[in-house]
């Protein structure tokens, strides 16, 4: 699919050209000469259209074969409280607390990158959330100022069509993000429970890399084909 | 629907009205054409907000340079008039 696109974008363009030239200096026939310039312009913006190498179908199977393992891995656990969303520098980590107590986000982040952390005289599991891969290749790090809804439409909607629609409200230190037309639902009871359902813990996720800031989903309503979240922005 | 696919759908579509139609109302004047469908191109682009292959938008900037050589051209020759 990758090299097709480029190709045919390339191949149109070159057609352009011909055309375009042609039509100028031979026909000399101006709308003739603008078509030409038009499948140009055409070629190219299908050539540096970013195309999509995987099936959506495949992204999401992929994406609820590590929910499952997750899912597997937090039953072996008693969890008390919901996680926290950490940005670190290479990835955003998601840190689940086994003792119900306030912890310092500054600590977590600092915390090495293993499975079970201890921050002061606290455990914790720290995991890599699902997606976090792909939430990588939009390369939010680099980018200077990101929209949060139009991040997440990518993600939720064009890239794994988990989603219809996607809406957020940014108020003081929270986001309300409401997520509509869903169109995949998870069977883990305990993920929901700690790091919300599969939308939320993306949409949570991404607002973590993108502000570079820990967060952590306060409430989440699930509802028939919609999900509204309420995500805090821990630190300064 | 992806939205890079939307919009060159709409491009395409915009591009193909665009030409018969300028061409139906007796235009010649190549700048016109070309105008219009840079316009169109930011106005799509706007729209679908779709993600490239590069980092940022070349084709966006090249052609928004036409365009203001296009304007200052046009400017030019009316004061010069």
């Amino acid at each position: 699919m990758t090299d097709t696109q480029l190709t045919s974008g390339i191949a149109l363009s070159i057609f352009g050209a011909t055309l375009t030239l042609f039509s100028h200096f031979i026909l000399q026939i101006v709308p003739l000469t603008a078509l030409g310039i038009a499948i140009i312009i055409l070629g190219t913006t299908i050539a540096i259209t970013s195309p999509q190498p995987i099936p959506k179908e495949t992204i999401q199977l992929l994406i609820n074969n590590t929910i499952q393992n997750i899912e597997a891995l937090l039953e072996e656990f008693t969890t008390t409280e919901k996680a926290i969303y950490i940005p670190k520098k290479d990835q955003t980590y998601t840190y689940i607390p086994l003792n119900p107590t306030k912890i310092d986000t500054n600590q977590i982040e600092k915390a090495p990158n293993r499975l079970l952390v201890k921050i002061g005289e606290h455990y914790g599991l720290q995991l890599i959330p699902p997606a976090t891969e792909l939430i990588k290749t939009l390369n939010l790090e680099a980018a200077e100022e990101a929209n949060i809804e139009d991040t997440l439409r990518t993600l939720l909607v064009d890239l794994t069509d988990l989603a219809e629609s996607v809406k957020t409200i940014s108020k003081e230190n929270t986001i309300i993000v409401e997520i509509n037309g869903i169109k995949l639902e998870i069977e883990a009871p305990k993920y929901i429970e700690t790091l919300g359902s599969l939308q939320a813990s993306i949409t949570a996720a991404t607002i973590a890399t993108i502000l570079k800031k820990p967060v952590k989903i306060l409430e989440e309503k699930l509802e028939k084909n919609k999900t509204t979240m309420k995500v805090q922005i821990l630190g300064e | 629907m992806r939205k890079e696919n939307l919009f060159i759908i709409t491009y395409t579509l915009l591009m193909t009205i665009t030409v018969p139609s300028l061409a139906a109302l007796n235009e010649n004047r190549l700048d016109v054409y070309i105008s219009l469908f840079i316009l169109e191109y930011f106005v799509a682009n706007s729209i679908f907000r779709p993600r490239y292959r590069t980092k940022h938008d070349f084709l966006a900037l090249i052609l928004f340079t036409i365009f203001l050589y296009i304007v200052a051209n046009r400017i030019l020759e009316i004061l010069l008039r």
